[in-house]
Formats: structure tokens, sequence, C-alpha cells
């Protein structure tokens, strides 16, 4: 059933895959992102990351107190290309 | 664009922030991503809880329109800015970018920030669970309550905290079926009489079971639902229920990226829900520019994240020296008795505690005497009954909230009878009640007590109640009882139609006849007078108009 | 539309009604309501189809913070369908897939 199960809803993860990946040693938020994607896309994890903080909880036994969420770097919302662009043009500019 | 105060978010919390602030004189900027102020306001339909001397009583609508228009009085020192969200906090810069409309772009250098972003709702992880029609409650409501948007034909609630026992009754006040209530704990987790309104309505709660399975291929046709044990191992067998739409009330976390990328030392505490950032006891996150304050600081409710609000407001204007120590303390001390207060009940135990975890000393403050997190004293008695667990008052307890007989079987008018045996902190029974016959509380957490011998059967206790857990009911004649009753569906009967009768668990148990239908308070919830049989007196606690033609 | 009748507390206060199309279809919606509310209204509850499954999408949080609404507006995409106003005449198409943009914002994240 765990290959059903849709935990990343932005990058498309199973929670099989993490599992997996989990039993095989990345055992943080930063590992499980850089190999499967997971809290990569748009919604930066909002959904994400507590499912997964929860599973490596339970398969390392680490007190879910104890986890590293992982970084939050901005921007916060999936800002479109052009306007990151704009702004850096605007900063030279001034 | 520079400014004083930035307030992101326009909530309650942020909203109160801002008010605060503005009125020491502070220039505010308050953005917010949504298209109208009010934060979860906006959509609560129903009337809230706490004190009466805040808002408890009135509809959450109601206190977004309140706020919103004080905000616009103000429009001198507060700018507002809808539909822009605030995507990153840059630290060397000490600067927030915005974005407007999904495309315009400035930054705001602000003197101090508090950050009110609310919370998100928790998603939760089976088969299926990003069809369309998978919908976070606050989704629902929004569509619903705010748009006027029907969102489906019938709802399958997963959760029966507050919120998904909430946005059931909501769901039947917009004609939608309600299939039932999926609760994994043994007891329901939102408070008593919300399950209790929605039981007597026939609305099943299926404790300690969960959601195994959505089932469609384009959207929700169904679910497969089934029990589990202490250990979370399913047993038994699974049941479909048809349904359209399934609706997610598993919880909030606090919204909390932009505390994390500003550097604000965070915890994560289970009684909050959430990463939360440490704060001291004027809402300052360890990052000295920037305060949090409601759902965004911790899940709560709206009443404490306005005054966690107005603290942060009262400490950013303390931080620019718009206000004097003597009376920023004095204040402070204030609003730290109204969260004492609203804490201090048998509900609030895991915030109490979750606070504790997070709230760190200042250094200005040891010159100030004040008990944060005061413990109430209040008795905790656990009912392990399967049906109160559910929301179902059990026939071993009606007995307890029976007036006495020979005063009652006499009264012209009736005596009032009060469903309320959970503590909450809810007091409007008692400030509604123009005879004193609901005494006063002492603590806002308190059941409420009753002096039968002062009651006149007046029935705005059973206007006035948030919880629709006060009835009142007449025995003085031969062969019928009367009773007067909240109702808040459409339609609304007429005088001298018969109506189903609907006992505690939402069973038909008899035809009843409208007497009358008054609307004392004139905020739409009406008293419906309906004779019923008198042996059923103590059972029948709602109607049901019957389909016209 | 689908539209709820009969409340027994609100009043719904619909704004102008304006003209918009989707996937080539002319639907009607309320100026200045969430274009997402627009479409439930109309019966369309799939905004997209995600890159890797295919799998069909609607929307879940309704206020902007889930990104699961991403519907391409006047031909840009990842457009956030929940909190951006509707207006006269906008052409909103099924999102297929990613949209271009931010995918390369995310990728500066390491
Ligand atoms: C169904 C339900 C029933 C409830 N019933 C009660 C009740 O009976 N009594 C009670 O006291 N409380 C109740 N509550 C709780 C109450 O609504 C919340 O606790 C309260 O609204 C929290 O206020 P807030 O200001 O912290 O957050 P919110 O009201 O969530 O407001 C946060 C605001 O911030 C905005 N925002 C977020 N991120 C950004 C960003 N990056 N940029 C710009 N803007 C942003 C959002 O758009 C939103 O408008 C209920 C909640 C729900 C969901
Ligand atoms: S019926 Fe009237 S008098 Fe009796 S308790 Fe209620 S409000 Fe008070
Ligand atoms: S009976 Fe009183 S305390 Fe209980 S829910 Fe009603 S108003 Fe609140
Ligand atoms: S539905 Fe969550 S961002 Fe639009």
């Amino acid at each position: 059933m765990d290959e059903e199960i849709i935990v990343c809803r932005c990058e498309e993860v199973t929670l099989k895959e993490i599992r997996d990946a989990i039993r095989s040693g990345h055992t943080t938020i930063g590992e499980l992102k850089r190999l499967l994607r997971v809290g990569m896309g748009p919604c930066q994890g909002r959904g994400c990351r507590e499912i997964i903080l929860r599973e490596i909880s339970q398969i390392t036994k680490t007190p879910f107190e104890k986890l590293n969420p992982g970084r939050f770097r901005p921007p916060v919302k999936p800002i479109p290309m052009g306007l990151l662009k704009q702004k850096v043009s605007q900063e030279r500019s001034d | 664009m520079n400014t004083d105060l930035l307030v992101i978010g326009g909530g309650p919390a942020g909203l109160c922030a801002a008010l605060e602030a503005s009125s020491f004189g502070c220039k505010v900027v308050i953005v917010d991503e949504s298209l109208s102020l009010g934060g979860q306001l906006i959509k609560q339909t129903h009337k809230f809880f706490g004190s009466s001397k805040e808002f408890a009583g009135t509809r959450g609508i109601e206190i977004a329109r309140l706020l919103t228009q004080e905000i616009m009085n103000k429009k001198d020192n507060i700018e507002v800015f809808l539909n822009t969200t605030a995507v990153g906090y840059y630290a060397d810069e000490k600067t927030v970018t915005c974005m407007k409309s999904e495309q315009d772009f400035f930054s705001v250098n602000p003197k101090k920030i508090v950050i009110a972003t609310g919370a998100l709702e928790k998603l939760l992880p089976f088969v299926g669970n990003d069809l369309p029609g998978v919908y976070g409650a606050g989704a629902v409501q929004t569509l619903m309550n705010v748009y006027g948007v029907v969102p489906g034909k019938r709802v399958l609630m997963i959760g029966a905290g507050n919120i998904g026992l909430i946005v059931t009754y909501q769901l039947l006040q917009a004609g939608v079926d309600v299939a039932g209530i999926v609760e994994y704990a043994p007891r329901i987790g939102g408070y008593w009489v919300h399950a209790a309104k929605i039981r007597r309505l026939g609305v099943p709660i299926y404790l300690r079971h969960t959601i195994k399975k959505a089932l469609g291929s384009s959207w929700v046709e169904g679910a497969i639902i089934q029990a589990v044990n202490e250990k979370g191992e399913w047993y038994g067998e699974e049941k479909r229920i048809d349904c359209d739409v399934i609706c997610l009330a598993v919880g909030l976390s606090p919204t909390c990226e932009l505390l994390w990328q500003a550097g604000c030392e965070m915890n994560y505490v289970p009684e909050l829900s959430g990463y939360v950032p440490k704060r001291d006891e004027t809402m300052r996150t360890t990052h000295p520019d920037i305060w949090v304050a409601g759902d965004a600081s911790g899940i709560e409710e709206a009443s404490s994240a306005m005054i966690e609000g107005k603290i942060a407001g009262l400490s950013v204007a303390h931080s620019l020296g718009r206000v004097d120590d003597s009376s920023f303390k004095n204040k402070l001390g204030e609003y730290w008795q109204e969260l004492d207060l609203l804490r201090g009940g048998e509900t609030a135990a895991k915030i109490r505690n979750g606070v504790k975890k997070v709230l760190v000393k200042s250094s200005e403050d040891s010159s100030m005497n004040i008990q944060y997190c005061a413990q109430s004293k209040s008795q905790v008695q656990v009912i392990q009954d399967q049906d109160f667990c559910s929301g179902v008052l059990p026939e071993k307890m009606v007995e307890s909230i029976t007036p006495p007989l020979e005063l009652w079987s006499r009264k012209k008018g009736g005596l009032v009878v009060i469903e309320c045996p959970q503590s909450i902190p809810c007091d409007p029974c008692h400030t509604s009640c123009p005879t004193g016959a609901i005494l006063p509380f002492k603590n806002i957490n308190d059941l409420p007590k009753i002096d039968y011998s002062k009651c006149s059967g007046c029935a705005l206790c059973v206007a006035s109640c948030p919880g629709l857990a006060c009835f009142v009911i007449d025995l003085t004649e031969d062969e019928k009882a009367a009773i007067k009753l909240p109702y808040e569906m459409f339609p609304r009967p007429n005088i001298g139609e018969e109506v189903e009768c609907l006992n505690r668990k939402g069973e038909v148990v008899a035809i009843g006849k409208v007497i009358r239908v008054q609307e004392p308070r004139k905020d739409k919830t009406v008293v419906v007078h309906v004779t019923v049989p008198k042996e059923l007196a103590m059972q029948i606690r709602a109607i049901r108009v019957m389909k016209h033609g | 539309m689908q539209l709820i009748e009969h409340h027994p507390i609100l009043q719904y206060q619909h704004g102008k009604k304006v003209k918009f199309i989707f996937d080539g279809q002319e639907m009607e919606g309320f100026e200045g309501e969430p274009i997402a509310a627009a479409l439930h209204a109309n019966g369309v509850r799939i905004l997209s189809y995600t890159e890797k499954y295919k799998r069909p999408r609607g929307f879940f949080c309704a206020i902007g913070k889930c990104s699961s609404c991403f519907v391409v507006v006047n031909g840009i995409p990842n457009v956030r369908s929940c909190i951006t106003p509707l207006e006269e005449g906008m052409v909103i198409e099924t999102q297929r897939g990613h949209g271009t943009f931010h995918k390369e914002v995310q990728d500066g994240e390491h």
C-alpha cells in the first residue's frame, strides 16, 4: 500500500520511496531532499515535512523533538523567475 | 517602503497587533495574502466561545467585520496590502520581500515585524490523498461560507477536533449531507457541546477509526475506513463510505517559514502543534526585531490570538519608545491576566504546558510580578462512557441535569435544562440570563450552575449559548411537554407545522408540532417551541423540518 | 452554477458577473472571487495534472499555502488559483506538469 501513498504532493514522492531511503541510511531531511527532491516543490515542504520527520523518527527511533527539520530559505513562495531578476536589476539601478 | 511596524498576516492576531501599535502612534503596514482581512474568522459562521467581555457569543464573521472596520478607521496610521504574500526575509538587509497578485514585487524595510501568519492544515498519508475532492477543512469553509459555493453532495469528515465538528455543523447548515466523522482517538478531541450539536442531527462519529483509501480515478467517489486498535493496527472489516468530498480536519500546523528564515530559535512543541519560536512574555522572539502572535506561535484559538496580538503590538510600541515603562507594564499585566483566564480550563491544559516550554524570561522584566501561565485549580474528571466520548449524553447522566420535579411540574413557562458537562472557557449562558438563575461564574471555565427557583423560562440563554446546550422544558400541560430549543438550520419551520423530533443520537422518535418561533437576539439563532409527548421531554433535543411537498 | 441558495445565517454578496474561458469553454463567475471558487462552482474540480504520474489535482488549502491549485492564467503557469481574483475575459487552462519557472528558483536552494 505504501507505494500508492503520495507524501510529497509537489514532487510526487511515495511513502515507500521515503521509507526505503530512510532504511538505507538517508536519515536527514537534507539528504532526502537531495535524493528524492521531497519538500523541494513550490509548497516548500509545508505539507510533507512533518510526515517525513515522523517516519525518520519511527525508523531511527529518535524522538521527534531531536530531529533537524532542515533548512528554510527564502523565497517562501514560488516566485516566477522573472520577478527575481526584476529585483536584482532594480537593486543594481538603485 | 519604510515603516515602523510590518504586520505579516491580517487575521485576528495581526489586526490586533496593528491596532494596538497604531494606538501609540506607530506607522503600520499590514500585508495579507488573501483577498480580505480577518484570517480564519471570515469563514466562521458559528458563535465564538470565550468571555462575553471579549467577543463570546458573537459569530466569527462578525468579529472580522468589527476588526476590519477599526482598521479602516485608522487609515492615517495603518496601510493595508491585500493579495500580498510576504515571500522572504533577508536578514542582511532587514528586508521583507512581498509579492502582490502573484506578479508585482516590492520590498518593505520595517523597524519591527510582527509575524502573524496563522496556520496550515495538516496532511494525512493515505491512498489517494491527493485526489481532487480531498480538501482541507479550511478550504471547505472558504468555499461555502465565503463564496457560497457548494463543496459537494456528501462529505466524509476526518477528525473530530473542534474544526472537524464545527465544519460538519456548517456543512449541514449549507444543506450538504455529512456521511460521518472518522476519529483516530477513542474520544472526540473538540468541545463536547460541538459534538452533541451534530450527533443530535444524526451524523455518526466513528471513534478509533481512520481512513485507509480515497476511491475514484479523477476525483473522490468514496472512501474506505477501518477500525484501529490501541497500537494503531487495522482490524475488523473495511467499511465503504459513499462521498464526493473527503474533508481533512486533522489539525493545523503553525506557519513558520519566515521565522526560520529570520533565524529565530525554534522548538518542536507537540502541544502547540509544530515548530514554534521561543518567545518572551512580550511575544518577542529571539530575533530582537521580530515578534510572533496567534496561531503562528502555537495553535490555539481566536480570543488568545487577539490578546497575543495586542501584547506584541504593545511591546513593539514600547521598544520604539512610544509607551512609557509603567503603562507598558500595567497593560502587559492586564493582557496576561486575560490570557491566563482563557487558558485556565481543562481543554487548555495542553496549551499551558506547551507555552511553558518556549516561554523565556526577557531581560527587562525582572522587576515585574506577573505570573505567566497560572494554573487553574479546576478538578478534571475523565468520563469513559462510549456515548459520552462521542458527544451523546448517556442515560445515567440525564438525572444530573434534570430540574427538581415538584417545582418543575408546576412551573408555567418551564425550566432550563443545560447539557454542558465539560469545562470550557465560555459564559454567555450566565451573562444572557436576566433573572440570575444561571449563577455567576467564578472562573470562565466553570460549569454552569443553576438556581431553578429564579428561572422564568424566558429562553434567552437558549438563544445565546454558542454550544446550543441550553433548553427550556415546560411540563405544565397534561399530555404534552413544550420544549424550547435552539435552531439554526434552513428552512425555518412555521407555526402549526409538524416537524420530526430527534433524540440525542439523531433518531426520529416523535412528530411534534411547532407552537412558536422567536428570535430573541436577532442574530439568526431562533428558539423553536415545539410540543412533544411528555415522556420524551428529556430525550428530544432537536427538530427537523420535513421536506416540503 | 453550484451555488448555495439558502443559508440560515449567511447572505452572500457576490460581485459583478463576468465571463471567462476555461480550456476553451466559456464560463461565468463573479469578479474578484478566487479563480478556484469560480471553477468549482462551474463543476471543475481538476485544476492540473502532475508531471511524473499525470495524477489529477484540485485545490487543497484554499489559502495560498499548499500550491496544489496551480493553473495557467493568460499564459502564465503556476498561478495559485485559490487566491487569485477572477477578472473579466481571463483565459484559464488546466496546467500540465510543472510550469517552467519555479524549478529554477528552487534549484538555487543548495
Ligand atoms: C473551523 C474553525 C473553527 C474555529 N472556532 C473557533 C472558536 O470558536 N473560537 C475561537 O476562539 N477560535 C476558533 N478558531 C480558531 C481561530 O480562527 C484561529 O485560532 C485564529 O484565526 C488565529 O488567528 P491568527 O491571526 O493567528 O491566524 P489566521 O486567522 O489564520 O490569519 C493569518 C493570516 O495571515 C495571512 N498570511 C499567512 N502567511 C502570509 C504571508 N506569508 N504573507 C502574507 N499574509 C500571510 C493569511 O492569509 C491569513 O489571513 C477556529 C478555527 C477554525 C479553522
Ligand atoms: S430560561 Fe431565562 S431565566 Fe431561565 S436560565 Fe435561561 S435565561 Fe435564565
Ligand atoms: S451552557 Fe454556558 S458554558 Fe456551556 S456552552 Fe452554553 S454558554 Fe457556554
Ligand atoms: S489550494 Fe493551497 S495554495 Fe491554493
